[in-house]
């Protein structure tokens, strides 16, 4: 008898899925789905309160484009700015000028003013106090400390109840050798000393039998931090330049005992991403070093492609790995980018197709294992509900699973993936707001995105069927007769 | 005389710009290199003149080397003298009847066919510039994508102001129209450091309007120039409609300028020669001329941008970079003098200067080359003394070090310099290299005062996230090109016209919709259709008075 594996394979590649099966597979995502959302509802969701006043920030933001856009300017400029005076100054400017607005109307002072249900003096008072306080708070919320030692005491508590971590260092855009040198420091630092910092592993973690494997000190490092040469153009010598700096960071993860995982960047970087670790582990003294990872991101329209070359060169070089799935943090980005250069959008522009897109590579890396561990990093319980699913019927193997999540989002669903007994790592940004603004920015456009899922969930209270809907095929017609 | 497939103005798709190659892409980066091994395969390349269609060889050679590797010569060209200057113009002379009687259709044709040829060989094209003018990859690529915008563009331009334009108000019995009409011989003289896109640009703007035309090439850059003479003859240029006349500017540059029949000249170069082709113009005005000669120039700048208090500092200082010493800081648009505001005075600078301290110098047909040499030994020269200048009077923050790399080619260190006054030399002339001038001003105003200290007004820039402050640069920062939170070079046709005023030049915006108007004198004509109470009935003008 074939194994389910095998079978499943075959099915893929060939174009013919089994009708049975999938039909299986979809009734058994539905099955957990709902359950993750059972168990979900006995939760409080933390983020999506009107209460808090980061949330009410949050709320306006989505009123419409026009403020979304104004106030993201503003969040943006916030941490160069110096004093209360020139908070207010700038505030002001950034709700009251025509220039910048994006022409979806005037008068964003006066929809504020509608928001909040005051009149316009009434408004004014949102002085540049709660501003200020609205953002230092969505900072708090995103990144989790300024220095290692705040983030250590946060992470101690998220092992307590459970999770593992990877940390991620926020700095400057790296336009020099000097910054490089410095960010190369900071990574090295963190491999060598955190674990001193963080202290004993919680019996929470010890228990998971999964965290044999692989280490506690989980590091996400960009390569673009590695190099003021970060250059696609010419990938050998940008290779060559970042290695010099990747080899004693892997070595000292050798040493310590931590993991290094490669985050992905803008689609222009991808290729040569994937080429300097691949490059790296040719090198004799790294071939075989089990505790390396990278990203797939499911967003691109050969996300597909891309994921199976990776997945040959690995298993042409016996070589283990630990893949995360996610689907993508510069949609935005990408289509102004590609736009203004007149080049191909290398996103997906259908959120459904994007969903699909990332079930079909969860598929193709699970059935990578056991070489390749695989990381489903998604806060849609959908996507996860699916990951689930297979993880059953592939029977695959426990260690080399876990789902993975952003530190200040999903927090209910981070807990209802945890108790229904997979690992869930954190992804965990460390420090200071004004080089963490891009990071934060990010994650303000990506929570108040109409195609969002948390805020779907969360902010518009969208149906458990809807949200969990099969991205495969068009969902029923969004039409009341 | 006719040339092949005028093009039919409603077929003519809406204007887009030539997008620049992806250098990402493995194939992409996989063609380029075949096409520097091919261009590198054909050299030495021999450029004659072009005169009345024909290919003329002269006696003297001008060596073209390659400022990287002055060992490598890249080829020859002719040399014009005065007799061939003489030649150049008669033909162009006696072409012009016919060319200017050419329907706008079939001039227009001539340039998108040229576009079309160009675009086929545009990494070829782009390879010779890496070898010729030690233009980096991107660089190159992106000089031969505004060439093919220059015709793009300009054919449109062309067939838009076609025609004759009937005058509002109407009139009953009363014809008013207004038409454009070329004005004659047109010498256009081009610089080295865009030797494709700008020479493309000045000529083919004077031949699509009619002119006929004679193209001297910088002489550091001449073969680049030619394979666009190639593609112009591929394209069916008519005989001595346009002729192609490499030579020295003192013997046939001076010539073109002063040549009595000559009554265009267009120019893009050193504010020196730029003012002297002025005075030279004039001067040959008091032989009793016909006209006045008309003079289109493009000159220098001594561009400044202000990184602001509010500046996200991550973005302007790869900008500033990019601008002061991509292509080593050798475009009329590069950035030479950095203001920063007080309060970010410290940072900014250091964060600059390592920045700079990282650049990674090379010759231009490495990938990795941040900063290339520059164009030849005067220039060379030229960067060195002002460095020197700036080592007695200002304080240093960075000179780099070139190394052995200053006995292959033409490399010059980047430099910066602090200085405190905007009266500073180093921060009044143009020095064409990879040097900057940091000011430090107190505020907003204060910064945009030394913005405005010099007699250029080409490019100017402002990193700033301050509503008020973007706002008041619009109104008071002058320069030609103002560009807001990003670099201050790169304009691309059609969305960013590009020239400058004051001591930066005379003439209208090049990819901007009054570039070909100067090419032109427009002519109107009243005619009465009344006879004895008889008059047409009012016709509503088919052709209307659009915005111009
Ligand atoms: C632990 C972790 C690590 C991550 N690391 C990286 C990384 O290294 N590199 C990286 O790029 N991303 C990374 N991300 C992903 C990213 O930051 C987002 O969190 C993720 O894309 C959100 O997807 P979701 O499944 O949670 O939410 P959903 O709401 O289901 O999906 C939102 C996503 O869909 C995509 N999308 C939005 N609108 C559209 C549309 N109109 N058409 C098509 N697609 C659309 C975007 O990718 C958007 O982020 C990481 C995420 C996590 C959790």
């Amino acid at each position: 008898m074939p194994s389910v594996l095998t079978q499943t394979k075959e099915n893929f590649e060939s174009g013919r899925r089994s009708p049975v099966r999938e039909e299986r597979l979809e009734a058994l995502t539905q099955r957990i789905g709902r359950a993750l959302f059972r168990r979900l509802r006995s939760t409080a969701p933390s983020f999506w309160r009107l209460e808090k006043v980061e949330d009410s920030f949050m709320k306006l933001m989505m009123r419409d484009e026009d403020l979304r856009f104004r106030m993201l300017q503003f969040v943006d400029v916030f941490p160069a700015l110096g004093g209360t005076r020139s908070v207010s100054r700038h505030l002001e400017e950034y709700l009251s000028s025509e220039e910048m607005g994006s022409g979806a109307g005037h008068g964003p002072l006066g929809r504020i003013a509608r928001h909040f249900g005051r009149d316009l003096p009434g408004v004014r008072n949102i002085t540049a106090a709660t501003a200020q306080l609205a953002i230092t708070r969505m900072g708090n919320h995103f990144i989790a400390g300024h220095t290692p030692e705040e983030v250590a005491v946060r992470i101690r508590s998220m092992e307590a109840r459970g999770f593992h971590f990877t940390l991620d260092l926020l700095g400057e855009f790296v336009a020099s050798e000097a910054q490089a040198d410095e960010f190369a420091r900071r990574y090295r630092e963190m491999i060598e000393k955190f674990e001193d910092l963080l202290g004993p592993l919680p019996d929470a973690l010890a228990d998971q039998p999964h965290l044999q494997a692989p280490p506690r000190v989980n590091l996400s490092i960009k390569l673009s931090s590695l190099t003021s040469k970060f250059d696609p153009m010419d990938p050998e010598g940008t290779s060559a330049a970042v290695r010099e700096r990747l080899r004693p960071l892997v070595r000292a993860a050798r040493e310590h005992g931590a993991f290094i995982n490669v985050d992905m960047e803008k689609y222009e970087f991808r290729e040569t991403t994937l080429r300097i670790m691949l490059d790296l582990l040719d090198e004799e003294e790294f071939r075989g070093f089990p505790h390396f990872g990278t990203v797939a991101q499911a967003y691109l329209w050969d996300a597909e492609e891309s994921l199976r070359w990776l997945l040959g060169e690995l298993a042409a070089r016996k070589q283990p790995m630990t893949i995360r799935l996610v689907k993508g943090a510069y949609w935005d980005s990408e289509q102004i980018w590609a736009r203004q250069k007149d080049w191909p959008v290398p996103v997906i522009t259908d959120k459904r197709l994007t969903d699909a897109m990332f079930e079909r590579c969860t598929r193709i890396l699970m059935e990578a294992a056991p070489l390749v561990r695989t990381a489903i990093a998604s806060h849609n319980v959908r996507s996860v509900a699916r990951a689930l699913a297979l993880r059953k019927m592939l029977s695959h193997p426990p260690e080399a699973f876990e789902v993975q999540m952003l530190y200040g989002m999903a927090g209910p669903i981070k807990d209802a993936v945890l108790r229904s007994g997979v690992p869930v790592r954190i992804y965990t940004p460390c420090g200071e707001l004004l080089p963490g603004m891009s990071y934060l920015v990010r994650r303000i456009l990506e929570n108040t995105s109409n195609e969002s899922f948390l805020r779907q969930r969360f902010s518009e209270g969208a149906a458990e069927e809807k949200l969990l809907a099969s991205p495969h095929e068009p969902g029923p017609e969004d039409f009341e007769i | 005389m006719s040339i092949a497939a005028p093009v039919h103005t409603e077929k003519v798709p809406p204007f887009r710009n030539e997008p620049f190659a992806d250098f990402s892409r493995r194939e992409e980066r996989e063609a380029f290199k075949r096409a520097l091994a091919d261009i590198h395969a054909r050299f030495p390349i021999e450029a004659p003149l072009l005169i009345g269609g024909k290919r003329v060889e002269t006696a003297e050679k001008i060596d073209s080397v390659s400022p990287s590797d002055t060992s490598l010569l890249c080829g020859r060209s002719a040399s014009a003298g005065e007799a061939e200057t003489d030649k150049a113009v008669a033909a162009a002379r006696r072409a012009f009847d016919d060319w200017s009687h050419t329907p706008a259709e079939e001039r227009a044709g001539l340039l998108l066919r040229a576009a079309a040829l160009m675009r086929k060989r545009s990494h070829l094209f782009a390879a010779l510039e890496v070898y010729e003018a030690a233009k980096p990859w991107r660089e190159a690529d992106a000089d031969v994508a505004e060439a093919i915008d220059f015709l793009e563009f300009y054919a449109r331009e062309a067939l838009r102001l076609s025609g004759r334009k009937r005058l509002q108000p109407y009139i009953l019995g009363e014809h008013n129209d207004l038409s454009y009409h070329p004005l004659g011989v047109a010498a256009v003289i081009g610089p080295w450091n865009f030797p494709l896109a700008i020479p493309v640009g000045m000529s083919s703007a004077a031949l699509v309007t009619g002119n006929t035309v004679i193209l001297k090439p910088a002489e550091q850059t001449p073969l680049v120039t030619w394979l666009y003479a190639r593609i112009l003859e591929e394209a069916g240029v008519p005989a001595g409609v346009f002729n192609f006349l490499p030579g020295r500017g003192e013997v046939c540059g001076a010539r073109l300028v002063r040549h009595p029949d000559v009554q265009a000249i267009v120019f893009t170069g050193s504010k020196e020669v730029g003012l002297l082709i002025q005075r030279e113009a004039l001067a040959a005005q008091q032989d009793g001329l016909p006209f006045v000669k008309k003079v289109v120039t493009e000159m220098g700048g001594k561009n400044a941008l202000i990184v602001d208090s509010s500046a996200d500092i991550d973005a302007a200082v790869p900008d500033a970079i990019y601008s002061a010493y991509g292509f080593a800081g050798q475009k009329c648009s590069a950035l030479s003098r950095l203001i920063l505001l007080d309060d970010i005075y410290d940072v900014c600078l250091k964060r600059f200067q390592e920045a700079a301290e990282s650049l990674r110098i090379g010759p231009a047909e490495d990938p990795g080359t941040q900063l290339p040499p520059v164009i030849d030994d005067e220039a060379a020269a030229k960067v060195n003394k002002y460095i020197g200048l700036g080592r007695e009077s200002a304080r240093t923050i960075y000179v780099g070090d070139v190394g052995s790399l200053a006995e292959k080619g033409h490399f010059v260190p980047p430099a910066i310099f602090e200085v405190d006054s905007s009266k500073h030399r180093l921060a009044q002339e143009e020095i064409f290299g990879p040097v900057v001038a940091v000011l430090r001003a107190r505020d907003f105003d204060d910064a945009l005062r030394i913005a405005n200290s010099t007699p250029y007004a080409l490019t100017g820039g402002v990193h700033s996230r301050t509503v008020s402050h973007l706002e008041r640069a619009r109104l008071d920062f002058q320069c030609g090109n103002l560009y807001l939170n990003r670099t201050i070079t790169g304009a691309i046709v059609a969305r960013q016209p590009f020239g400058g005023y004051r001591l930066s030049g005379i003439g209208a915006k090049a990819g901007g919709p009054d570039y070909l108007k100067q090419f032109m004198v427009a002519r109107a004509v009243s005619e009465n259709r009344m006879r004895h109470g008889s008059a047409p009935l009012e016709e509503h003008a088919t052709e209307t008075w659009e915005e111009f």
